[in-house]
């Protein structure tokens, strides 16, 4: 995960390097996703997690290499299973559905209204696998138990509007791991839901990517869903990645200040701070307008001058895998201020 | 659901047995005496009055009314008060199947131009297609028919003769072409438009973006997940394009001299035939009701969220 020691390409699902997302804007280009690097090995666990509007998305419709127009990748690399060149947006839809598949936060309409379940689960395997179409009936009832749904072949029969969003959610499930993917990646899986489902559907994903072997890069604005899941977490502000590292490091010594706010803006893991649902004041910087320096500084308890001039590279921090973009981290001088809210 | 096809099935009979009160209201309200127009202007009172009596006009309205249903049950609408001897049943009969071709013909015009129009211009927004075929709608929305149809006729059939002239005849599709296609371009150009913007609507939605993210091919998209969601309405307006068609089309079928229900209905009103207006104007109604009946059905087959609701 670091940029000093990458991974060996091999073992990587999918490396994403230096991506740059732009929309035309009224000022030219807003450039939405800045620079943005991670690999994700077999079988790992990776959470992006940051506020709304802060490229979480793009980031990963760039993965699939299906930017909504009129935006489009500017820069970057997106290399998938080691091969990049060759899997680019002509043959995308060969790996698009089987080596990286994708859920999204719309459980209530991410399944078409019109078209009944077995055809949305079926049609995948019978393009994909070449299933014949008892074969892919047989996977489809498979799947579709192994997601907890109650009754299969009736399910198949149906039209998504019978079932409830929680069912909806494993539906997509069933199918988005249809094809075996090696990442699974979730944006938002559970936003739309209840409380009691987000759990269910979250301990659900944990099963189906074990079982499948998926890598899963789970993407959530709610950095206690993201902690709970995952091996490692990339923390993304105003579209960089400001801060990322094994999960329990970057839990218990967080070192760039956003993800201290992130932190206490999450109740189980602030059970000392009084003030429990704590949000950061103010708000990012909206639709990659550009901004000299750090783009967090207005909003940052520690921050010097400096931070409204230089943009804070993002750097390895000593020994550890993690890396961090704020010119405090480990800085021993840098002048401390009280931290957190006021 | 089946529940909810009777109840829909006996509003519509409800809704037919409206029509044809209004029918027989109209009948008395028309300021002409029924007896004397039978009998005709030379006829002497007496004369008159005997056909008065034939026709029942001198029994009480309810037990005329009565008489009028039981007739219609039997499919009797009457004898035409102009042209001698002839059943007002017959005439309809006669006119209907010119009529029914020219607004199948109509329909399916509208559906082969708009449905494909729309299609292509949503998927390539923008591009030469797209504008080409708004301007194409622009113009089958604005051409006035009796305009377009005569233009068909001057250069298809009179100046290249492509096309027959005028009239019926056999083949009946070979006459029909030219009516039909007047018909149904300004369905066709509404049609174009409707499915672009439903289209363009849907390529937005989350489970296209879904689809895609499963890694299905565009084609299998469109076809089995885009397409569907613009026919739902375009099924609809269909059904009562062709019901309202149905009950004739007097511009067309006069341009094209074809001898429909529109020719009929208007003939009848220039002589003041009565019973073949209540009768041409009954079947008109009718068409229209059993057509947003059927429609209506369609529709739960067609929309599953439909059906959900009214299953309940
Ligand atoms: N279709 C679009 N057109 C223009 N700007 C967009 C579009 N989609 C996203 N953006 C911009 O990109 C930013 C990041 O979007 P997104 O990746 O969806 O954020 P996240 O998923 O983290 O909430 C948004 O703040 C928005 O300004
Ligand atoms: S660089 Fe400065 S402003 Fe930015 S997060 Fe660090 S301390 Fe705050
Ligand atoms: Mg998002």
């Amino acid at each position: 995960m670091s940029l000093v020691e990458p991974m060996p390409e091999t073992d990587a699902v999918v490396v994403v390097d230096s991506l740059s997302v732009t929309f035309p804007s009224d000022e030219g280009v807003a450039e939405v996703v800045r620079g943005v690097s991670f690999s994700v090995g077999k079988g790992q666990r990776i959470g992006l997690v940051g506020e709304s509007g802060s490229g979480k998305s793009l980031t990963a419709r760039a993965i699939m290499q299906l930017i909504p127009s009129p935006g489009s990748v500017s820069a970057g690399e997106i290399r998938i299973a080691g091969n990049s060149a060759a899997l680019s947006t002509a043959n995308a839809p060969q790996w698009r559905g089987t080596t990286v598949a994708m859920i999204t936060q719309d459980p209530l309409s991410s399944l078409n209204p019109l078209v009944r379940i077995g055809v949305q689960i079926t049609e995948m395997l019978r393009h994909h696998l070449n299933y014949t179409r008892t074969q892919a009936r047989a996977r489809a009832v498979e799947l579709l138990s192994a997601v907890g749904i109650p009754n299969p072949p009736r399910t198949l029969r149906q039209f998504p509007s019978v079932l409830s969003g929680g069912m909806r959610q494993r539906v997509a499930l069933a199918i988005a791991i249809s094809c075996n993917p090696s990442l699974l990646i979730a944006d938002e899986p559970t936003t739309a839901l209840d409380v009691t489902i987000q759990a269910q559907v979250l301990d659900l994903l944990e099963e189906m990517s074990a079982t499948h072997h998926s890598a899963v890069l789970l993407i959530s604005h709610d950095l206690g869903v993201v902690a709970n899941f995952c091996d490692e977490i990339l923390v993304m502000y105003a579209g960089r990645i400001v801060e990322s590292g094994p999960t329990d490091q970057l839990i218990e010594d967080p070192q760039h200040p956003y993800t201290t706010a992130l932190l206490t803006s999450v109740p189980s893991m602030t059970e000392a701070l009084p003030e429990r649902l704590v949000s950061i004041a103010g708000s990012p910087p909206v639709g990659g307008v550009a901004v000299k320096g750090c783009a967090f500084a207005p909003r940052c308890a520690l921050a010097q001058p400096r931070c409204f001039e230089d943009e804070p590279a993002l750097r390895q921090l000593d020994v550890s895998a993690r890396r961090v973009a704020c010119h405090a981290a480990g800085n021993a001088t840098w002048p401390s201020r009280f931290q957190g809210p006021s | 659901m089946s529940g909810w096809v009777i109840r829909r099935f006996l509003q519509m009979i409800l809704v037919v047995f409206g029509v044809v009160t209004l029918a027989f209201v109209f009948a008395f309200l028309v300021p002409a005496n029924p007896a004397r127009m039978v009998a005709g202007p030379q006829a002497s009172p007496a004369a008159v009055a005997s056909i008065a009596h034939q026709l029942g006009l001198d029994r009480s309205t309810w037990s005329q009314y009565w008489s009028f249903l039981g007739r219609l049950v039997h499919g009797n609408l009457g004898i035409s008060f102009v042209l001698q001897g002839r059943t007002v049943a017959s005439e309809i009969l006669r006119a209907l199947p010119y009529t029914a071709f020219l607004a199948v013909g109509g329909v399916i015009w509208e559906v082969i131009i708009g449905i494909p129009a729309g299609v292509i211009a949503a998927y390539k927004p923008r591009s030469f297609f797209d504008r080409f075929a708004t301007l194409g709608a622009l113009f089958g929305l604005s051409a006035p028919p009796f305009w377009l149809g005569l233009m068909l006729i001057y250069f298809l059939s009179y100046r290249w003769s492509i096309f027959p002239l005028n009239g019926v005849g056999s083949p009946l599709i070979w006459y029909m072409i030219l009516p039909s296609f007047t018909l149904g371009v300004g369905g066709a150009a509404f049609y174009s438009r409707m499915v672009r913007t439903t289209i363009l609507q849907v390529l937005r939605s989350p489970f296209i973006e879904f689809a895609r993210l499963k890694g299905m091919p565009e084609r299998t998209i469109l076809f089995r997940h885009v397409v569907r969601h613009a026919l739902i309405p375009v099924v609809t307006m269909l059904g009562m394009d062709l019901g309202y068609f149905l009950g004739g089309v007097l511009i067309i079928e006069s341009i094209f001299g074809i001898p429909g229900v529109g020719q009929l209905a208007f003939a009848s009103i220039s002589t003041l035939d009565v019973p073949m207006i209540t009768g041409t104007v009954m079947v008109a109604a009718i068409f229209m009701v059993v057509m947003s009946f059927i429609v209506d059905v369609a529709y739960t087959f067609i929309d599953p969220r439909v059906r959900l609701n009214r299953g309940q």
